[in-house]
């Protein structure tokens, strides 16, 4: 009875484009105010508190900030600009210089809209220029942003970390190996679709050693970013919140010292963009603590598991059915506050059948990162429309492609629990 | 008068830029000190943690100023201009609502007694110093949405005319 009254009205609240945040607080403001047996209001008012009161989820704000330095500083432009000087000069070069320069930026942000709107704005223009169709590398551009999420750093990681009380260090490194076979099928499928496409030129650039070298001493910068982060996490010289304030002082001193790209008369406005961004991710974190409080307190998950488990007691089976509505959630929810909510009810599940709680951490994320690509809330699929100028239509059934194959890994990495231990295993 | 418009303009926005630099700056702050002097700031993590929690509230309220918080506009889209005009005064009084209600409750949970007798672990300073952030925030967040109010109600006067 409660879950019917808590849910119906979230998902009234929602459809009704009520700021999410605000549909999770609001639904659990009424369920406590007209149902019987739930518990007071304080609940809700600690929970807004308390929510945020969180050492690690510091992190969030923080590689924001990082982020968006390291983007008007120049580290995204030259980091383009390495990645095309590698393989541009190959057929379908243009297309895998996107994926690749995805990869490189998702090292540095652990958003991935952000790495959508970093790299497309790049690399959409100058794929038209040679011949690419704009729905072609919109689609490409939103497929290869979820990696922002799974490389390191990564927001949804940290908000799993703090969630589900396991080590975001160790999270961050299992990302990497599923990151990079992603981009390795993007770029299989980009070549399979790109098979008979005439019209796309064989190379734009002459491969040269000297160019490389040259690009890759203007970006020797960027790429040092991933190394202080992950090798200041696993030497144990800090933690990962730690690591956040120190990749955004780097990414100042580099942008405003050496690249000369920024000011500090620049700072400003950057602090209070990232603010704002911040603002509409916390906002989700705190409302979402609360609306989890209030479900688990009405038993809702362990309910919810009973009945999952009363379906099948076949792990296999199980596995799919999680993997099934994670999917269906991140087609329809924020990723952030389906995170939050959604990680006490299924990990007591996914550890029952034996599965890694930081295995869990990466099927979980994957799935809902599958959701940025999907209509009908597509976070990535936005950005990319909006950069492209494709209708998201069009962009929806343009993905789709690619969208096989994000499926094809998904159960790669649900049932080969080694693809995401292999490097957490080594430390 | 200029200094309410400064206000209404960067109140937030200035305050929530300086926390996050504050932040920023402690927490490199304290790896500098454990690194090259020796010896960690043991208040730092406390200080750290009640800026950020304020942080948090002044850039929810923020971002409600500049209508960025992500919402779903699937049916929103498909609806008439005039039709989103209304349906935009509803969605704000139900936030109005939600955040009127929170403000209460939290300065109701501030005014208890097992929370007005406690001070932090480290700093000793007052618990309900914390927890005003959020009646703050939700306050502030509330004038910024009677503000989008007022301008939606505008555009519907407008349209009629």
């Amino acid at each position: 009875m409660l879950a019917a009254i808590l849910f119906l009205t979230l998902l009234a609240l929602l459809l009704f484009s009520v700021p999410i945040g605000i549909c999770l607080g609001l639904a659990t403001m009424i369920v406590m105010v007209f149902v019987d047996g739930t518990p007071p209001m304080v609940l809700l008012a600690r929970s807004v508190v308390t929510g945020a009161d969180s050492f690690p989820l510091i992190a969030v704000p923080l590689f924001i900030l990082a982020g968006d330095l390291m983007q008007h500083g120049g580290m995204s432009r030259r980091l383009v600009g390495f990645a095309n000087s590698l393989i541009g000069h190959i057929r379908g070069g243009l297309a895998y210089v996107n994926v690749l320069a995805c990869v490189f930026f998702a090292a540095i942000s652990g958003s991935s809209p952000a790495t959508v709107a970093a790299i497309g704005s790049n690399m959409i223009p100058e794929m038209e220029k040679v011949g690419y169709t704009r729905r072609f590398s919109g689609a490409l551009t939103a497929s290869s942003g979820m990696i922002g999420v799974m490389i390191p750093p990564s927001i949804p990681f940290i908000i799993y970390g703090v969630t589900a009380e396991v080590s975001i260090g160790k999270l961050f490194l299992a990302g990497v190996v599923p990151g990079i076979l992603f981009a390795v099928m993007f770029m299989f499928v980009a070549r399979f679709l790109l098979r008979n496409d005439t019209e796309v030129q064989h190379s734009t650039t002459q491969f040269s050693s000297i160019g490389v070298w040259q690009s890759f001493r203007a970006s020797i910068w960027a790429l040092l970013v991933p190394g202080i982060i992950l090798g200041g996490i696993y030497s144990g010289a800090f933690t990962p919140t730690e690591a956040g304030a120190v990749a955004v002082v780097y990414a100042a001193i580099i942008g405003i010292f050496v690249y000369g790209d920024i000011t500090l008369r620049d700072l400003p406005e950057i602090l209070a963009g990232s603010a704002k961004t911040s603002g509409t991710i916390l906002v989700l974190v705190i409302m979402a603590t609360a609306f989890g409080r209030l479900i688990t307190l009405a038993q809702i998950p362990s309910n919810l598991s009973n009945s999952i488990t009363s379906l099948s007691d076949n792990p296999f089976v199980i596995l799919l059915l999680i993997n099934i509505l994670l999917l269906i959630i991140g087609m329809f929810m924020e990723t952030i506050s389906s995170i939050i909510i959604m990680t006490p009810i299924l990990l007591p599940v996914a550890t029952a059948l034996g599965v890694d709680p930081i295995v869990f951490g990466v099927i979980l994320t994957v799935n809902l990162a599958i959701g940025f690509c999907t209509p009908p809330l597509g976070v990535n699929l936005f950005v990319a429309s909006s950069i492209s100028k494709v209708s998201i239509e069009s962009l929806s059934r343009a993905i789709l492609p690619f969208f096989v194959g994000m499926l094809v890994l998904l159960m790669l990495i649900t049932y080969v629990p080694a693809i995401s231990l292999a490097l957490p295993s080594l430390w | 008068m200029a200094i309410l418009r400064w206000l209404n303009l960067n109140a937030e926005k200035a305050l929530a830029s300086l926390l996050l630099a504050a932040i920023v700056l402690l927490i490199f702050g304290n790896v500098f000190m454990r690194y090259i002097m020796n010896a960690s700031l043991s208040w730092g993590e406390e200080l750290t943690l009640w800026l950020f929690v304020w942080f948090v509230w002044l850039a929810v309220s923020y971002a409600f100023h500049t209508g960025d918080h992500v919402r779903i506009t699937v049916l929103r889209d498909v609806l008439s201009e005039r039709a989103r005009l209304y349906a935009d005064v509803v969605i704000a009084l139900l936030v109005l609502c939600f955040l009127v209600v929170l403000s209460i409750e939290c300065v109701k949970l501030m005014l208890l007694p097992f929370v007005t007798s406690q001070s932090s672990v480290v700093l000793g300073l007052p618990i309900p110093i914390l927890y005003a952030s959020a009646p703050v925030g939700a306050g502030l967040s509330a004038i910024r949405v009677i503000q989008h109010l007022f301008r939606t109600l505008r555009a519907i006067a407008e349209t009629k005319a």
